[in-house]
């Protein structure tokens, strides 16, 4: 099983080494993302420390969405998934080095964007650093449910807004959640029970993502 | 006798939300404080019974039955999707309810409260359900990832819910369902919420009923329309 998470996650970083998306494409979507959204939420005022967490986690959203969008339409128009199911890789194992390929990636871009965020909306250094594992969390929630989502919706000739549409309701709650603890570390406020629900988050959609990912890619 | 339920339930359904809405528009008294806007009661709580929990619930167990190999039929699945269909119609009545109740009560048509956002996201939710199954042609395939769907969407539900109440909440307690079982309304008021509730329910049952057999001569017909292609095809080429 492990051979095989770590073949996945070679290939997939393999891939990213060699196209080189994330650097000169994602990173600067989220960039360029995080400014509009800040000038649209007018984030000059005083209040730009209440709303800089959710931007931030607005354009974390939207980053994993373009990345797993990516991911899956590459395997849906060319054989490497139907290869998946001839070569028997273990649909669990294919799932958790997905994940955590893509996890890296996103963990990637999200320090570039929470260091412009800093910047853009005057967070702390040390308020930044105590939100660092909440961050690390929400990231791997994000990427352990988009990856779900990503494979339901993976299809050769499918429209690009089908994954927002099924993925975006079931991110309320990390999005939620990675937001407070933002805020909480960035107002120095307490906002233990979001840890909860973002480590239960993992383990349910880490649980259901081992559990069903192979029988999706059958399907 | 079965052929006599079915067909009584159309009538039944339409006299229940006939004596529902001449029970709670001039039987039933004002409220002390929200006047004529507290009749939404007969009326909202139940479209919520029935779109967060009946429809989805129904679809979501159908889903579970589509999957598992036994009760495996194509029948269920239809059941699934006509239930989720009915599921978006209420959540949306739910949502439209809230919101003309909320504009006196809270002054502002929406409000960043736990249960609307949270009834907004399960209508999301289940049309994002809709829009997935209705993106595939082969039947077997959309049953089967739809079903999947269906059930994963479910596991997030209470999630949802729950996560939206920590963030905040507007919204007053429950009425009925009380923590300490203290029922907060009483008299005709009370008889006429319970028959809101029956006739909404009566009303889920006649809406997916209708949607199911529309579903399946549709799938009927396009099986006859392939056979009789085929057939048509067979014997251009003397087969």
């Amino acid at each position: 099983m492990w051979s095989t998470i770590i073949a996945i996650i070679r290939v997939q970083w393999r891939v990213e080494m060699r196209q080189r998306v994330l650097l000169w494409q994602v990173a600067p979507f989220a960039v360029m993302a995080l400014v509009i959204t800040g000038l649209a939420a007018n984030a000059r005022s005083i209040a730009r420390t209440e709303v800089g967490p959710g931007l931030v986690y607005v354009v974390l959203v939207f980053t994993t969405l373009l990345l797993i969008g990516r991911l899956f339409s590459a395997e849906s128009s060319s054989l490497s998934s139907p290869s998946f199911a001839m070569l028997a890789i273990d649909g669990s194992a294919a799932y958790l080095g997905t994940v955590i390929a893509l996890a890296v990636e996103l963990l990637v871009v999200t320090g570039v964007v929470v260091a412009i965020a800093g910047l853009l909306f005057h967070f702390s250094a040390m308020s930044l650093l105590v939100a660092t594992p909440s961050i690390v969390v929400t990231i791997i929630d994000l990427t352990t449910l988009g990856v779900l989502f990503g494979a339901l919706a993976a299809r050769p000739g499918q429209s690009a807004a089908l994954l927002p549409l099924i993925a975006l309701p079931s991110f309320t709650p990390v999005i939620i959640a990675g937001e407070r603890l933002l805020s909480a570390a960035v107002t120095h406020h307490g906002a233990g029970q979001w840890w909860g629900l973002l480590i239960l988050m993992s383990a349910v959609y880490g649980g259901i993502g081992v559990l069903l990912y192979g029988v999706i890619g059958e399907l | 006798m079965k052929n006599l339920w079915w067909r009584a339930l159309g009538p039944v359904t339409l006299i229940s939300l006939l004596l529902t809405g001449w029970l709670g528009l001039w039987v039933t008294p004002r409220a002390q404080q929200q006047g004529d806007f507290a009749r939404l009661v007969y009326l909202h709580p139940a479209e919520a019974w029935v779109g967060i929990y009946l429809s989805f619930g129904t679809a979501v167990v159908a889903s579970g039955l589509y999957l598992w190999p036994r009760t495996r039929r194509a029948a269920v699945d239809l059941v699934a999707a006509s239930a989720m269909e009915v599921s978006v119609v209420f959540l949306v009545l739910t949502l439209i309810t809230g919101s003309i109740w909320g504009r006196p009560t809270w002054g502002v048509w929406w409000a960043w409260d736990a249960r609307l956002t949270s009834t907004a996201v399960m209508a999301v939710l289940a049309l994002g359900y809709l829009a997935y199954r209705y993106s595939f042609d082969d039947p077997t395939r959309r049953a089967q990832r739809s079903a999947i769907l269906a059930l994963i969407s479910a596991v997030n539900v209470p999630i949802i819910h729950f996560s939206v109440v920590w963030w905040k909440t507007l919204h007053q307690g429950a009425t009925v369902l009380t923590p300490g079982a203290s029922i907060k309304i009483h008299g005709i008021m009370a008889w006429t919420m319970l028959l809101s509730f029956i006739a909404f329910t009566l009303c889920f049952v006649w809406m997916t009923r209708v949607r199911y057999l529309i579903a399946r001569r549709a799938q009927d017909g396009a099986r006859t329309r392939l056979a009789s292609a085929i057939a048509a095809r067979q014997s251009e080429g003397g087969v």
